[in-house]
């Protein structure tokens, strides 16, 4: 039942202000999008798009190779989890959860087998003669989900489906919510501003960047493999080193803040180095001295700021670690970690002003 | 009493009980007290005498004529007036559009009206030289619509003038309180156009509906000016009441016509408020 | 593309009922204000009954001789209800908004009480309790206030309790100002705009108020729009519709003020009594 899904070049525009721009990406049937970007990236614009509550300005939107540009939000068979749940009122949970199968005219012998399933696989049988008004939010979320699951959508949208819940309540609904998606195996587009949910629940992440598509790929090659400065501070933080890279025997070499380092497989050239803090290490005696700026302690480890080559960087240090501001320590890096950007990108005298260390 | 009640408050910062003093004070003076008047003066201090003035109000025919006459008009007019204003009201709350707020504005001017210049309105536009018979003469060559002000259709349309404004903005306000997304999960859940208006916008409306039921059938049932001025033979209770009272001194027959009155519209306002829904409509 | 079709049939068929409304309510309106400086032949509107003839300048200086009395009794009444709307309305609105002890839930439900309650019982009723505050006014005016307060104290205190009010005035209290100054420099001011909202409301309730002051009034305190009835009843189409745009020329400002200061406020004024 789960489509495959195209969006072709998909514009978009709220008055002048484009709200997405060509936009193309595909999802595969049976898997999990996650669609991440800043707020305003356009990411809900292209989820009410595909749901068919918003029309867009050019571009195609493809279930199984059919253009449903001509067919209603009713007729789509999406299934949608509103950011704000969007639950009826003055129905219990158990009309919640039947309101598609019911305005399908579902015999209610059917109904009441996928109410009473549903129930089970998100825990809410004791909720089922409750209204909404009279439940917590994490068990709205669920009726949400499961209202949206009842007819088994082709698509499943989730708009941010985690940012409504506090930290401990969304760690219990993170993991309901993947139980819930194997369990329907449908084809399913979740849009989140987090980065550690988009990582977490996506078999492959899409982000978005002022309406348009700025990287996708599977969640560890977003993280290791940025193409973009954007990719990579939207991901993980670290510093921006440019540094200058030269042939040196028969490897490339670079001079960096923290000293010499090879780099395998870099072209010679300036070069615009991500640095993560898990590329760099702490030594009591041995590589580059750079001075301490700041520490923090943070239980298990210690964030280190140092300077180095007149940039900021992090570093994560052993909590033992007893330095303080004004201290020398050794830096060592580990290349394997590095970041290299393409150099195609644009504008880097504005990346250059722009050194990520948070 | 009003210190006690300021410790207990949960509140310390916040105001003690003596700043509801004066009004709560005010409302024993001007209107529990006048109640009890009302209901003393139709008893005369024996319950079995309250029965026989409140009964007397059912048995007498121009009584009853009269009661019967104000509930017939008041629940047809709020009908027709909630009916009448949902799609604008909708349109209000809903659509952005230029002059937006000044068709509010005008819609809001008859709420200071009393139903003595509605009815005024009515017969200049419907009276037996009214403007809509003077134009239709100028047009068709037929004074349609002439003397429509002293029948019951223009007295029906003299209330429903009345109610406009109340029904268009407390459904207004009640379409801007409901969260659009429910209507859109609805379309996403395969609901078609009407689907979505019975099974979800009506239901969810319905705690404001009943509310602004309430209002325009008090308001009405109410209301004499308009039938003060009007009608000749179709009489209201509160015209019947106001009769007895200054025309024949008779205060407990008076007194029982308006227990009767306060009754009905603090009976149709319980109900409309003890609604099962109501008490999740805050839910999203 | 037909959902999107029906539903534009939908929008417009909503917009002409609204055009319809609001000429259903500009019509009137319209005729009788042209009908107060126009000859009412203009307008279609003559007949014998309504041909009498004036010795005044303008039909408004001989309501003014008329019923001026009235016009200035209804305008001091109007002024009379918000100064005491005022003083009654917004230390309530201030201590309901906050309290949630029986008490000021019981008041809160009394407050509401007289708005499903017709007029003319609560003037029964005042002048069976009271029969000698009939002659002075003071049944009148209560009989006003009853109805004014419960608008001004819900414009009020939706003001109040919305935000962050609670916080600021504990605010202010560590900051070592006292009760009363807490409620003058920091409630009043951030209520501002409510308040505003519910004084035009008292003054629009009481301005139009027939329903308890038709009983209440004696020749000697009766208003204005007890005056409009006798001008229905006895005078010529002219002379009634100067007199009812006299009415108007108060109305309409407070109410066009009122929508543009406050229009959730003014929504709910929609579902008055």
């Amino acid at each position: 039942m789960s489509a495959r899904v195209e969006v072709r070049r998909l514009s978009k525009a709220y008055g002048r202000v484009p709200a997405l721009d060509r936009v193309s990406l595909s999802l595969e049937p049976g898997s999990t999008t996650a669609l991440v970007g800043a707020s305003g990236s356009g990411k809900t614009t292209l989820l009410r798009c595909l749901a068919g509550l918003l029309a867009p300005d050019a571009g195609e939107i493809l279930f199984d190779g059919r253009d449903v540009a001509g067919v209603p939000a009713e007729r789509r068979g999406v299934g949608v989890v509103f950011q704000s749940y969007a639950l009826f009122p003055h129905l219990t949970v158990a009309d919640n959860l039947a309101f598609g199968l019911d305005v399908r005219r579902t015999s209610s012998g059917d109904r009441a087998r996928r109410v009473a399933q549903l129930a089970e696989e998100l825990g809410l049988e004791p909720l089922l003669d409750r209204r909404p008004g009279q439940i917590s939010g994490g068990e709205r979320q669920r009726v949400a989900l499961g209202r949206a699951l009842a007819y088994r959508p082709v698509l499943l949208l989730l708009d941010e489906p985690l940012a409504a819940l506090d930290p401990n309540l969304a760690e219990s609904v993170r993991e309901a919510l993947a139980r819930a998606i194997a369990a329907e195996r449908t084809t399913v587009l979740i849009v989140t501003h987090d980065r550690a949910d988009a990582l977490r629940l996506g078999d492959r992440v899409v982000l978005l960047r002022a309406g348009r598509v700025e990287q996708e790929g599977a969640p560890r090659d977003l993280y290791r493999y940025p193409k973009t400065e954007y990719a990579a501070s939207f991901f993980g933080s670290g510093a921006l080193w440019e540094v200058e890279a030269r042939v040196e025997g028969s490897g490339i070499v670079a001079e960096t803040p923290v000293g010499r380092i090879a780099l395998p497989g870099a072209r010679p050239g300036r070069l615009r180095l991500i640095v993560r803090p898990e590329a760099l290490s702490v030594r009591a005696s041995a590589g580059t001295s750079v001075t301490v700026r700041g520490v923090s302690y943070e239980g298990d480890r210690s964030r280190i700021v140092f300077t180095a080559g007149g940039r900021d960087a992090v570093v994560f240090g052993p909590a033992g670690l007893e330095v303080a501001p004004g201290d020398r320590i050794g830096i060592t890096v580990d290349p394997r970690f590095l970041v290299v950007l393409p150099e195609a990108e644009a504008a880097p005298s504005r990346a250059a002003s722009r050194s990520q260390t948070a | 009493m009003t210190s006690r009640g300021r410790r207990s408050g949960q509140d310390p910062i916040g105001p003690s009980a003596a700043w509801i003093a004066p009004a709560a004070l005010f409302l024993l003076v001007a209107f529990v007290a006048p109640f009890a008047s009302l209901l003393r003066a139709a008893s005369h201090g024996d319950p079995a005498a309250f029965l026989r003035e409140l009964g007397g109000v059912w048995t007498q025919p121009h009584t009853r004529r009269a009661l019967g006459n104000g509930l017939a008009l008041s629940a047809a007019v709020s009908i027709a007036a909630i009916l009448l204003c949902l799609p604008p009201a909708h349109l209000l709350a809903r659509a952005r559009f230029r002059g937006r707020s000044a068709a509010r504005m005008l819609l809001s001017v008859p709420l200071s009206f009393s139903g003595v210049i509605v009815g005024f309105l009515a017969i200049v536009m419907l009276g037996r030289v009214g403007f809509v018979p003077a134009v239709a003469q100028a047009l068709f060559g037929r004074p349609l619509g002439a003397g429509l002000a002293y029948a019951l259709p223009g007295l029906f349309l003299a209330y429903l003038f009345f109610e406009i404004p109340r029904a268009v903005l407390a459904l207004e306000a009640a379409f801007a309180r409901l969260d659009p997304e429910l209507d859109a999960a609805a379309r996403t859940l395969g609901a078609g156009p009407v689907q979505r208006f019975t099974r979800v916008t009506l239901p969810a409306l319905r705690p404001a509906l009943l509310a602004t039921f309430a209002t325009t059938f008090s308001v009405s049932l109410g209301s004499y000016g308009a039938a003060l001025i009007l009608s000749r033979r179709f009489s209201v209770l509160p015209v019947e009441a106001y009769q007895e009272f200054t025309a024949f001194g008779n205060d407990a027959g008076a007194a029982a016509m308006a227990i009767w009155l306060a009754g009905i519209s603090i009976a149709v306002s319980v109900a409309a408020g003890r609604d099962p829904v109501r008490g999740s409509e805050g839910a999203r | 593309m037909t959902g999107a079709s029906s539903e534009q049939i939908r929008s417009i068929s909503a917009a002409a009922l609204l055009l319809l409304l609001l000429a259903v309510v500009a019509a009137p309106l319209a005729v009788v204000v042209a009908g107060s400086v126009l000859d009412p032949r203009l307008l279609g509107l003559a007949s014998e009954s309504w041909e009498a003839g004036s010795r005044h300048a303008t039909w408004f200086s001989y309501v003014l001789s008329l019923y001026g009395r009235h016009l200035a009794r209804s305008a001091a009444l109007a002024l009379c209800v918000v100064v005491l709307a005022f003083a009654l309305g917004a230390p309530a609105a201030y201590g309901l908004s906050r309290r949630k002890d029986p008490f000021a839930r019981a008041v809160a439900v009394l407050l509401d009480a007289p708005l499903a309650v017709p007029g003319l019982a609560v003037a029964i009723g005042l002048l069976l309790a009271y029969p000698r505050a009939r002659a002075s006014g003071a049944a009148l005016a209560a009989g006003h206030l009853v109805y004014a307060l419960p608008f001004f104290v819900r414009a009020a205190g939706n003001a109040l309790s919305g935000g962050n009010v609670p916080e600021l005035e504990e605010a202010a209290a560590v900051s070592g100002a006292g009760r009363w100054q807490r409620f003058r420099r920091i409630v009043l001011p951030l209520a501002r705009p409510g308040l505003l909202a519910g004084a035009l409301m008292a003054f629009t309730i009481s301005w139009g108020e027939f329903n308890v002051s038709f009983l209440l009034s004696t020749p000697t305190t009766s208003t204005f729009p007890s005056a409009l009835y006798l001008t229905y009843t006895t005078n010529s189409f002219p002379v009634a519709a100067a007199a009812t745009t006299l009415f108007l020329a108060a109305a309409v400002p407070a109410l066009a003020l009122l929508q543009r200061i406050a229009s959730p406020e003014a929504a709910r004024f929609g579902e008055a009594a």
